[in-house]
C-alpha cells in the first residue's frame, strides 16, 4: 500500500477486538444473559467508526483468530516470526499501516 | 486434563476474608505474584477492577470468575479462592454472597489464551454438587487434586 494512505487506527481496532473476545467471554460465564447487551452495543458503535475495508479485513483475521496482534522483540505473537526492523520503524513512525508483512494480521507494537 | 495444568496447592486460597473488592482480589493474585506470572500487581489489580466495573463476573449462584487481561502478566494463570463459610460479598450489584473464586491473569500478549480454562471452570461451576465438594476440601492441596480431576 502506498505509505500515508492508511485508515487503520490500531486502537480501535484492538478495543474492538477485546469487545469481542469479552461477548465470547460473557457467553462463556453467563449463558447468554442480559449482562452482554451493553457490550454488543459498544461492540457496534465502534464497528460504526471504523473504515468498511478495515474492518473487512478485520473480520476475515478474526474469524481465523486473532486480527490484532501484538509485536514483542520485533517478532509478531501471531505468526512467530520476526519483523524486519526497518517495517517496525515505519510502522511506528505512521508512515505504514500497523501489520504483520508475514501474516498480515494487524499489530500493536510493544514499546 | 487441561485444568490439571493449572492446579497446584500453591495456587488456592482457603479460608479467604471478605474485604473491599480491592483487597480480595488483591488476595487472589498473591500467588500469581508469588510465583512470578504476574509482575505488577497493581496494574493487575486495577485491569481486573476495570473489568468488573464495566460486567460483573459473578454468575447466579454466587461464584465470581474475576478476569483480564494485563500487560502486567507473563503468563496465563489461576487462583482459587476459597471464602470462608457463607461466602462474602464481592459485587455490589449482586446480592449474593460468593463462596468461590476463580481468578484469571490474562497475557496481553495472548487476549485468547483463557478460553479453554474458562470454559472447563464455567463447566465445573454449573454443578452444585461438585461446587460443594470443592469447598469442603480440608487442605489446598486436596482442592487442587480434585479441580484438577475435573474432565471438562
Amino acid at each position: 500500500m502506498d505509505e500515508d494512505e492508511h485508515n487503520v487506527d490500531i486502537d480501535k481496532l484492538s478495543r474492538l477486538q477485546e469487545l469481542e473476545i469479552r461477548i465470547s467471554e460473557l457467553d462463556i460465564v453467563h449463558q447468554g444473559s442480559a449482562d452482554a447487551d451493553a457490550v454488543h452495543t459498544q461492540r457496534e458503535a465502534l464497528r460504526a467508526q471504523i473504515d468498511p475495508l478495515v474492518l473487512s479485513r478485520f473480520d476475515r483475521l478474526r474469524a481465523a483468530g486473532l486480527a490484532v496482534a501484538h509485536v514483542r522483540g520485533g517478532m509478531c505473537l501471531s505468526c512467530n516470526l520476526s519483523i524486519p526492523q526497518g517495517d517496525l520503524n515505519r510502522i511506528n513512525s505512521g508512515k505504514v499501516e500497523p501489520s504483520c508483512p508475514n501474516c498480515g494480521s494487524f499489530v500493536h507494537v510493544d514499546v | 486434563m487441561l485444568l490439571k495444568n493449572f492446579m497446584k496447592a500453591d495456587r488456592v486460597i482457603l479460608g479467604l476474608e471478605g474485604g473491599s473488592q480491592e483487597q480480595i482480589l488483591r488476595t487472589l493474585i498473591a500467588p500469581m505474584v508469588q510465583i512470578g506470572t504476574v509482575t505488577d500487581p497493581d496494574q493487575m489489580v486495577a485491569d481486573l477492577l476495570r473489568r468488573e466495573s464495566e460486567v460483573t463476573t459473578v454468575i447466579d449462584n454466587g461464584i465470581a470468575f474475576p478476569h483480564a487481561r494485563s500487560n502486567a502478566v507473563r503468563a496465563l494463570s489461576l487462583t482459587v479462592g476459597i471464602a470462608v463459610e457463607g461466602g462474602v460479598s464481592f459485587a455490589s450489584a449482586a446480592n449474593l454472597k460468593t463462596p468461590l473464586f476463580f481468578c484469571l491473569a490474562i497475557p496481553a500478549f495472548a487476549p485468547t489464551a483463557h478460553m479453554r480454562l474458562l470454559q472447563s471452570l464455567a463447566l465445573f461451576s454449573r454443578e452444585m454438587n461438585r461446587v460443594e465438594r470443592l469447598l469442603q476440601s480440608a487442605t489446598p492441596a486436596a482442592a487442587a487434586r480434585y479441580l484438577g480431576n475435573f474432565k471438562g
